[in-house]
């Protein structure tokens, strides 16, 4: 008995040894012999679209921990094509929705599947930076263009590539910039930084930094929290013992910027030390989360839902007549992309993509956009408004943020010359400016 | 070294530490008593606190919100003990395996339901807020009375576990179920109940936990690994255990963050690992 | 040889044939998915080892491919080359598995689950807030294949054959004194004890080799994608893997090929039609559980065995060796 269970599994092993060889000889020998393949096209193989249908992939994380943001993009793209119709000049716009899952991994495989299922002429979004970072990659490789939606300094500095335009976002840095001269003008002399540890945070007190010691003011204290931290209270006790005279906090937008602002009132940081914040703390979902504590607290952004810039005004009427609540950022990015690609769509005499396409949106005329007096640098960023804001209560109740000051025509490398800019490596723990 | 600082991060990490104390304890009661490692412990806590803040949002009372987020925590218990525990009742991998499902589709549920916004309970709403100042040191009410809470809350299953009846009753009937059924007792419903009332703290200390930190459909997983941290250093069945191990792992969280932000995860793995080397049964657990 | 393996050594070599002719009959983004599968059903035959020899159900064992993974994106990033990008991979398997086993040798049941899983997770916060060197929640993007396998049906001929050699050494590992060791331990820990085996040994090892196991799969996921993130080691990948092993069937050989298969369509494909996919998953897997703890492999099995029972009543169903009846696991396990 002994013996035949043996020789049957000698056998067995046998065969299976040479199932493997077989399959190694085989795929060796394959690798020589490509399928057609159909990655590289530009998504135009086989069964193209018709002329007559510009066909747009929207990458949204409609699951996952950023599924907030993800109903803000698709609400606001959604309300420009309801406002204009889907006819941009010949062509009829198709959108195709994609969940990112707030992942890299699945946007990537989303964005091949609108490249080579369903053949989209342009990949709108997605709004996370590492999905962002690898499906551009991806992107730029099979020819398609993209409008990002991520503030990703590297996007359009030193990862830029021709067919990427960064049409819902300004940079991160960029949109910090004017704090730190705002900061300095204000009289502080000193600054404590409390900023979300990864790039985005990075970028954020990179910009701030910057500018104010630039404008000869002194960043005393750096603080980093992790993304997913999920009590504040102990940095909020850091930047009071600090001793600066304004704190600076950059936060991401989830809960880490409720926690904050909870924190901060909790601990009476609020009223006790100046305080600006970049975007994130002050954004609508963060304002209808934490409620009336967030009054009078001060950020620096390029959108400000109370600002009486006309264009940006009826686009907040019409989404909170629409939606019922006040737009936050993603959206207003995503109903300024729906313009520009209809504006670029209208008068064009045959279907552009790729770098077409790129060119001819930074050839329009944008004096008169959802973002205010904007035009695109030779980077593929935009060039524009900011303003420092702060939070008001609304007669009817609700919370929106109205202007302080503005600044005008910010750039993403702010007073620098980009040539130098671009020498220095990316923003980071180790490196906010000098 | 400012004093105060020192002082507040203290009692930021008992804060902290009675929250994961409230989690962890009824993670460590449903094992300890039904042998049951319920990960969807994270999840009752999640819906606890999602409904506790709806509920707060309508009814401007914390405590109704409390309630409705401990009733609802619970009702799922009892519909996943009844539903889908007891067809694997007494088989220890397939159990674990079905409250994981259970995750998965409550958090997915939550998010469904509640949307993926950050959200938390606004200060006040008949809990305790504001904070107390005593000349340079502030520290917010809330989280001072959580700990006073929290104290309370312990010392109470501690006695529960130890010398009551009903303590004495559950022990009986998870040491040997055949003679506690012989002796009268309804060994389904004392299990029921158990983990009903696990399921209850969960759903509480969600509701607490909404007044503390904002939240996410993720907020369920996030607690989860602190809970499992806390109950692995304290040792699987023990109150004492849960409540010393949220107090080591609720301050070193808060020194860490402030002092080696880059490691503050390592920071919590390492008692852990050490506890698993050294003593793999955890502080005051017994021998599985 | 009977006719019995005959019919299954034809079925397998008819799939292998279908395997590899595959991408020439369908688009790149299809072959991409099944390149996927296969990458999640190697991390997935990780834990089937672990799982079906030993009892040892892994929540964490993502964790271990993450920390392969990034020590390849890493070292790719700062310029190694091939051979020293691996070095550094391997490095990371050897020790994050080592301590994996160092934490868990002591333990069994669901104690063993529950330390992988915060393992797991402390891995995915290493991932995340470690951001200096590992670039936190962006990751680590533009690692490239290397060459020859730069095409995606090279990669994916690379990984289909990587899984066979995979499975095969697994398969071989099972069947050897040690596999033999691990089902006593898995029986009964007292009885190998008074044995002699030491037990925590034996357990040490077998986290070992499943963690060598997993972080060959870290390092094909690099490459597959081409970037890293935390999400890698996180608990929902951790969970998801589990999800797969346990759908497919426990300790089966072909149950983490099946559900890795069952849970990358829903997650892939399903996705792209149904918002609310994971509640669909995740009460599959609950039903799986409580009803058909054998998986989609023991299913298929039975389903095969019935046919024959049908056509020729005198056959027994019990043909094969012992490795391949589908085991469930009973209650008076310790």
């Amino acid at each position: 008995m002994k013996g035949t269970a043996m020789h049957s599994r000698n056998t067995a092993l046998r065969l299976r040894a040479g199932a493997v060889a077989l399959v190694a000889a085989t795929a060796l020998a394959l690798s020589g012999c490509a399928p057609s393949g159909d990655l590289a096209a530009d998504g135009s193989n086989g069964a193209a679209t018709s002329s007559d249908t510009f066909t747009v992939g929207l990458l949204t994380p409609m699951t996952g921990f950023v599924a907030a943001v993800g109903t803000d993009m698709q609400q606001g793209w959604d309300l420009y094509w309801e406002e204009n119709g889907t006819q941009a000049g010949k062509f009829k716009v198709k959108t195709v929705m994609e969940d990112t899952a707030s992942s890299a991994d699945t946007g990537l495989s989303k964005a091949q599947r609108l490249v080579t299922e369903e053949h989209v002429d342009v990949v709108v979004g997605p709004v996370l930076a590492n999905v962002s970072l690898a499906v551009g990659s991806y992107l730029a490789k099979a020819g398609v263009a993209n409008l990002a939606q991520t503030a990703a300094d590297d996007l359009t500095q030193r990862s830029q590539n021709p067919l990427v335009l960064r049409t819902g976002a300004y940079a991160g840095s960029q949109t910090t910039y004017p704090g730190g001269q705002w900061a300095h003008d204000q009289g502080y002399k000193t600054a404590a930084t409390l900023c979300v540890d990864y790039a985005f945070g990075w970028e954020n007190c990179g910009g701030f930094a910057s500018a104010f010691t630039d404008a000869g003011g002194t960043d005393t204290q750096q603080y980093w929290y992790p993304a997913d931290a999920t009590d504040m209270s102990t940095y909020v006790s850091q930047l009071k013992s600090s001793g600066a005279d304004m704190a600076f906090v950059a936060t991401a937008g989830g809960p880490d910027s409720s926690n904050f602002l909870r924190s901060a009132s909790d601990f009476g940081l609020l009223k006790s030390m100046p305080i600006l914040n970049n975007c994130c703390a002050t954004d609508q979902a963060i304002l209808q989360d934490v409620g009336d504590i967030a009054v009078g607290v001060k950020s620096v952004h390029y959108y400000a839902e109370g600002t009486d810039v006309a264009a940006t005004q009826k686009f907040v009427k019409s989404f909170e007549a629409k939606y019922g609540v006040i737009p936050s950022s993603y959206a207003m990015g995503m109903y300024a992309t729906a313009d520009m690609l209809a504006k670029a769509l209208k008068d064009a005499s045959k279907k552009l993509t790729g770098t077409a396409l790129v060119d001819a949106i930074k050839a329009l005329d944008l004096s008169d956009s959802v973002y205010g007096n904007v035009k695109f640098d030779e980077y593929n960023d935009m060039v524009g408004p900011m303003v420092v804001r702060h939070v008001e209560k609304r007669a009817d109740g609700k919370l929106w943020n109205v202007v302080d000051e503005s600044y005008d025509d910010v750039s993403q490398f702010w007073s620098y010359d980009p040539a130098e800019f671009l020498k220095h490596p990316s923003y980071s723990q180790s490196f906010t400016g000098k | 070294m400012d004093p105060i600082f020192v002082l507040q991060q203290i009692l930021n990490g008992l804060s902290f530490g009675a929250l994961l104390f409230l989690v962890a304890s009824g993670f460590t009661l449903t094992f300890g008593l039904m042998q049951i490692a319920n990960l969807a412990h994270g999840a009752f806590y999640v819906l606890g606190a999602y409904v506790a803040v709806v509920t707060v949002t309508a009814t401007h009372n914390f405590w109704i919100g409390a309630l409705a987020g401990t009733a609802v925590a619970a009702g799922t218990g009892l519909l996943t003990e009844r539903a889908l525990l007891r067809r694997v009742r007494g088989r220890e991998m397939p159990e674990v395996l079905v409250t994981v499902g259970v995750l998965i589709v409550i958090a997915d549920l939550v998010l469904a339901v509640f949307g993926g916004h950050p959200r938390s309970v606004s200060s006040g709403n008949g809990a305790p807020s504001g904070a107390i100042v005593i000349g340079e040191f502030v520290y917010p009410q809330y989280r001072l009375a959580i700990i006073v809470l929290t104290i309370v809350i312990a010392v109470a299953l501690f006695v529960l576990q130890k010398h009551s009846r009903v303590g004495a009753i559950i022990r009986a009937g998870v040491d040997n179920r055949e003679m506690a059924s012989a002796m009268g007792i309804n060994i389904d419903k004392v299990f029921t109940a158990v983990f009903l009332f696990g399921a209850a703290l969960a759903g509480f200390a969600g509701a607490i936990g909404s007044g503390l930190l904002s939240l996410t459909p993720g907020s369920g997983t996030d607690i989860l690994l602190f809970a499992l941290v806390v109950v692995i250093i304290g040792g699987l069945g023990s109150i004492k255990g849960a409540a010393v191990g949220a107090v080591l792992i609720g301050l070193i969280d808060a020194f860490a963050k402030a002092w080696l932000p880059d490691f503050s995860y390592f920071t919590i793995f390492a008692p852990m690992a050490l506890v698993l080397v050294l003593r793999p049964n955890g502080l005051f657990g017994r021998a599985a | 040889m009977n006719r019995a393996t005959v019919v299954k050594l034809a079925s397998v070599s008819a799939a292998v044939a279908i395997l590899i002719a595959l991408p020439y009959l369908i688009s790149s983004y299809y072959v991409s998915l099944i390149s996927i599968v296969f990458i999640s059903a190697i991390l997935a035959s990780s834990i089937n080892m672990l799982a079906g020899d030993a009892n040892l159900v892994s929540l964490g064992h993502a964790g271990i491919a993450a920390a392969a993974g990034y020590g390849l994106a890493w070292a790719a990033r700062q310029g190694f080359d091939l051979g020293g990008q691996l070095a550094v991979a391997g490095i990371m398997t050897v020790i994050t598995s080592v301590v994996y086993g160092l934490i868990s040798m002591r333990t069994r049941g669901i104690f063993f689950l529950m330390v992988t899983l915060a393992a797991g997770m402390v891995c995915y916060g290493i991932a995340f807030r470690w951001s200096s060197v590992t670039g936190g929640d962006n990751g680590l993007t533009g690692i490239s294949r290397p060459p020859g396998l730069a095409e995606y049906w090279q990669f994916y001929f690379f990984v289909l054959a990587i899984f066979v050699i995979v499975t095969i050494a697994l398969v071989i590992t099972s069947r050897s004194p040690f596999g033999l060791a691990m089902r006593g331990i898995r029986d009964s820990e007292t009885r190998m004890r008074s044995l002699g085996y030491n037990v925590a040994n034996y357990k040490f090892v077998a986290v070992f080799l499943s963690g060598v196991v997993a972080g060959i799969a870290g390092v094909l996921a690099v490459w597959q994608f081409e970037f890293i993130s935390p999400s890698a080691g996180g608990f929902d990948r951790s969970a998801m893997v589990m999800v797969m092993v346990i759908i497919g069937g426990i300790g089966t050989l072909f149950g983490p090929l099946l559900g890795a298969t069952l849970v990358v369509s829903i997650e892939q494909v399903l996705s792209t039609y149904v918002d609310r996919w994971p509640m669909i998953l995740g009460a599959l897997f609950i039903a799986v559980v409580i009803f058909a703890p054998q998986g989609l492999d023991g299913g298929i099995r039975q389903l095969a065995a019935w046919f024959r029972r049908r056509r020729s009543p005198k056959d027994s169903p019990i043909t094969g060796t012992s490795r391949d009846v589908p085991k469930q696991s009973t209650s008076t396990h310790q």
